[in-house]
């Protein structure tokens, strides 16, 4: 998990985020920004942009909190649970984002 | 909720029962890919656990022939495996057709995690 302090600075360009868990909340609001996905598509998505291959103990709970939060929600695609951004979601992601580039 | 699990080490498929069954998950037992689409064909899972490793008709192959047959085609399907992902897995054009990937060894709460992505459990 210490790698995904490497994903928040690389995707800010500059920034270091808090925590770990920050990180990777950062990390699936920017996936979810550009289009809804599925759980395992952001792990698959995680992978091919940092090479890491996280499990779903790592990534669901964190879908999961952030569905409590507000800032994404989740809706039955043809038989699995796919996720989009929120307004609230899209928000604190700029916030994270100028963090970041202070 | 029925689980299909199919792989052809029955202590994998006991290993899985003894999580699910307490959280009243009914397990389908089938030890290899013909037994799994025979078994398709009487009772249907609501999810498949599918070995990758198995011999005769291995996972991807059995994966190949449930999304072929339109009945069983939207029964998500995710796949068990001794291997880490790899880019090389992630070209197979058959990744599209699965919706979670667990790494053996796996936990109880990794499999729910799994089944969570479909239901409410």
């Amino acid at each position: 998990m210490g790698n995904l302090l490497l994903f928040a600075m690389d995707s800010t360009g500059n920034g270091l985020m808090k925590s770990s868990v920050e990180g990777l909340e950062f990390v699936i609001l920017q996936f979810l920004k550009k289009k809804p996905m599925r759980g395992f598509d952001i792990i698959k998505g995680i992978f091919q942009r940092f090479g890491v291959f996280l499990t779903q103990r790592e990534v669901y709970p964190i879908l999961r909190k952030l569905a409590k939060e507000g800032k994404i929600k989740k809706y039955k695609g043809d038989s699995i649970y796919v996720y989009s951004i929120t307004r609230e979601g899209e928000d604190c992601l700029n916030s994270l984002g100028r963090l970041g580039s202070e | 909720m029925k689980v299909m699990v199919v792989d052809d080490e029955v202590e994998i498929i006991e290993l899985v029962e003894n999580m699910l069954s307490p959280e009243g998950i009914k397990v389908i037992e089938a030890t290899s890919g013909k037994e799994c689409l025979q078994k398709l064909r009487e009772e249907r899972p609501d999810f498949i656990f599918l070995d990758i490793m198995m011999p005769g008709m291995d996972g991807w192959e059995t994966l190949k022939k449930i999304k072929e047959n339109p009945k069983f085609r939207d029964i998500p399907v995710a796949m068990f495996t001794v291997k880490p992902l790899t880019s090389k897995t992630l070209k197979r054009k058959e990744i599209d057709d699965i919706v979670d990937y667990v790494t053996k060894p796996f936990s109880k709460e990794d499999l729910l995690e799994v089944l969570r992505q479909v239901a409410d459990i």
